[in-house]
């Protein structure tokens, strides 16, 4: 049911000595495409380790392996482990009527509750995990704060899990989710010369002492190797077979919030849906910014009533790489109230020269192609290729393109013929 | 490295469209995906008609509209493969910018219903992505350059036969389909001229005959006003069939 296709996809790790970090290239969104200005990952980091220029990432070996990079991240590019990936659970799960309290690598396991789940850091979960996480289960996730991130090198501040639980919680609570069901921050400060480690301790520390029974006792059911993240713990280096940009991407983060408020309410609430502005006397219907979308909430659509564009603001994630790239500018987003359903719809038209459909709204009534075929002659192209024009006045008017009888006269060519194209035009 | 240009002679082209056949042979297009086409102009009208027509390929433009627009840098000018714009058909997503920008109209994008029937990629369907399966010798794949058979849903484009050229010997100034040594390197559309209207050769070698032909035959660049400054030039007076003049 939670399967996707990422698991085989070639996430590659950054840095040699950093195993824990794998990054996925085909779905970074300025690796996909240069009007991307997203650099969340390497803004996201709390000791500079990792930097992002023009979708390639260099990574550091003093990264702390806290994955505050793979929360920020918008499409899931960027992946951490030791952290669940909700993708991985059926819901709703057993025995989930007690909260569950998830503490950080750093307490040490006498000091917490048996049942409780472990990751790195808690700034490491995204907003995504922990609303699906929450509604998977009867009983709040509680995030316990020990009072120490200040002085962690993975802090930095007081409390910086809180980001994200407040955008998790508030998700819930926009679809309608009773409060107790809402993931919180509770404070339970405990001294901290009762750390285990001044920073998050090394992986081998942490997987010595069976992490994942531990989830697997969260999730009621056999978690098998899935749970640490498979093709995680050993990511695929160099060889593997990358996805053409042409494919959309899954956007995991997006989707797991989604899925969790989906939960509660039938559709994405308002407040996240992201919405598409469209001047409609702009758009030309060219689909730039379809081909260009990464989730694909933004749909071709050629049906009996024309051709335009769809949008599903539940798969978007308001990378505004379609207002970008948009030739007339003709779109706009706002981080709410969209509305799923058809964006925008042009009748359809087809070229009065060579009879293709031709998807621009294109007022001289000929094809692209054709356009540029009579656009070579324009601004002086006819007396360049073929000298000034023949004496006969009558017959001056040579560049088609702006001549109404010349092209598409009826009865010019064998392609009147074609079946059912006369009355669409 | 060099840098390749086409001059075509419009006084000996006789539209006859061997070079878009050869073209279509060669790098195996679809029907109507014709990277090197030849365009028909009419005008006047019965019983004083006339036809121009004009052959068209890609002018590999030394600043190419196409690859200012790319949203994902798909397309790309090589300088080290003699100034050819190619595409890389792993980062095409398809969404058709580089065919709104190019002013001379040589992109295409086969993924959509063909305009003559039947409909080749049916006969012929595709596996492991790719848009049909030719029944033909494909050249080897490029997806780098957009050489061979093209995978789904991306734009191609004529590539001066690149996987012909790059075998030319360095430093040649031009690749002469007369030459025996040479004729292997030409591209299709040069190779199968029957009037011999196509040249090909080193724009930036003086030496080349390309470059004389240029200097001597007053050659022209098409949309030059538009700064892409094509590889592609073009001679003479224009190719057509002149008016039927009744005798007065």
């Amino acid at each position: 049911m939670r399967e996707t296709a990422t698991p085989q996809l070639a996430y590659e790790r950054l840095h040699p000595d950093v195993p824990e970090v794998a990054f996925l290239a085909s779905d970074c969104l300025p690796g996909r495409s240069p009007l991307s200005r997203c650099g969340e990952c390497a803004e996201a980091c709390p000791v500079d380790a990792l930097q992002a220029a023009r979708g390639t990432l260099s990574l550091a070996d003093t990264c702390l392996r806290c994955g505050q990079c793979a929360a920020a991240c918008p499409t899931g590019a960027l992946r951490v482990s030791g952290f669940p990936r909700s993708e991985t659970l059926d819901g709703p799960v057993e025995d989930s009527a007690a909260e569950l309290p998830v503490e950080c690598w750093r307490v040490p396991r006498e000091a917490m509750d048996s049942g409780s789940l472990r990751v790195p850091c808690l700034a490491g979960l995204d907003s995504g995990t922990l609303a699906e996480l929450s509604a998977l289960r009867d009983a709040p996730l509680v995030l316990v704060n020990r009072g120490w991130c200040e002085s962690c090198p993975a802090g930095g501040k007081t409390a910086p899990m809180a980001a994200s639980v407040a955008v998790a919680a508030s998700a819930l609570e926009s679809a309608g989710a009773p409060p107790q069901r809402w993931p919180r921050v509770e404070d339970r400060p405990l001294p901290a010369r009762r750390a285990a480690s001044k920073s998050i301790p090394l992986p081998e520390c942490e997987t010595r002492l069976g992490r994942r029974e531990l989830f697997r006792q969260m999730a009621g059911r056999s978690a098998g190797g899935a749970l640490g993240g498979a093709g995680l713990d050993s990511p695929a280096e160099g060889a593997a077979e990358t996805r053409p940009l042409v494919d959309k991407i899954a956007a995991l983060p997006r989707q797991r919030l989604s899925r969790a408020v989906q939960t509660f309410a039938n559709t994405v609430p308002a407040s996240l849906s992201p919405r598409l502005g469209m001047d409609e006397s702009r758009c030309c219907n060219q689909r730039v910014c379809a081909s260009l979308c990464p989730t694909g909430a933004l749909r071709v659509v050629n049906d009996g009533n024309g051709s335009g564009l769809d949008f599903d603001p539940a798969d978007c994630i308001a990378c505004e790489l379609c207002v970008r790239v948009c030739p007339e500018r003709a779109l706009e987003l706002a981080p709410r109230d969209g509305v799923s359903g058809p964006l925008i719809r042009h009748a359809h038209q087809y070229c009065r020269e060579c009879r293709a459909f031709c998807p621009g709204n294109r007022e001289e009534g000929l094809c692209a192609s054709c356009a540029k075929k009579y656009g070579l002659l324009a601004d002086g192209g006819y007396e360049l290729l073929f000298g000034k024009p023949a004496e006969h006045p009558r017959d001056d008017a040579v560049a088609p393109g702006r001549d109404e009888t010349s092209p598409g006269r009826a009865g010019t060519g064998p392609r009147e013929e074609l079946k059912g194209v006369e009355e669409n035009l | 490295m060099a840098k390749w240009g086409m001059v075509i002679d419009l006084d000996k082209c006789t539209g006859c469209q061997a070079c878009t056949t050869a073209c279509g042979m060669e790098n195996d297009t679809l029907p109507g995906e014709n990277w090197q086409d030849v365009l028909f102009y009419t005008e006047g009208e019965y019983p004083s008609g006339q036809m121009k027509w004009l052959p068209r390929p890609c002018m590999q433009c030394e600043d190419p509209s196409c690859v200012h627009v790319c949203p994902t840098r798909a397309t790309y000018k090589d300088p080290d493969a003699g100034g050819i714009v190619f595409i890389d058909w792993d980062k095409c997503i398809g969404c058709k910018y580089c065919m709104i920008a190019c002013p001379y109209g040589v992109r295409f994008f086969a993924d959509e219903a063909p305009l003559v029937e039947p409909d080749l990629k049916e006969i012929f369907p595709g596996s492991g992505g790719q848009l049909w399966d030719p029944p033909g010798q494909s050249p080897d794949q490029d997806r780098k350059r957009g050489i061979g058979v093209q995978p789904k849903g991306v734009v191609s484009k004529c590539t001066f036969c690149y996987h012909r050229v790059s075998k030319a010997p360095e430093g040649v100034p031009d690749l002469d389909e007369d030459d025996p040594e040479l004729v292997d390197y030409v591209p299709a559309c040069v190779r199968t001229c029957p009037p011999k209207a196509r040249f090909f050769g080193d724009l930036d070698n003086p030496e080349s005959n390309v470059n004389k032909l240029i200097a001597n035959k007053n050659g022209i660049r098409l949309k030059d006003h538009t700064g892409n400054r094509p590889q592609v030039c073009y001679l003479g007076a224009g190719a057509g069939i002149p008016a039927f003049q009744p005798k007065s």
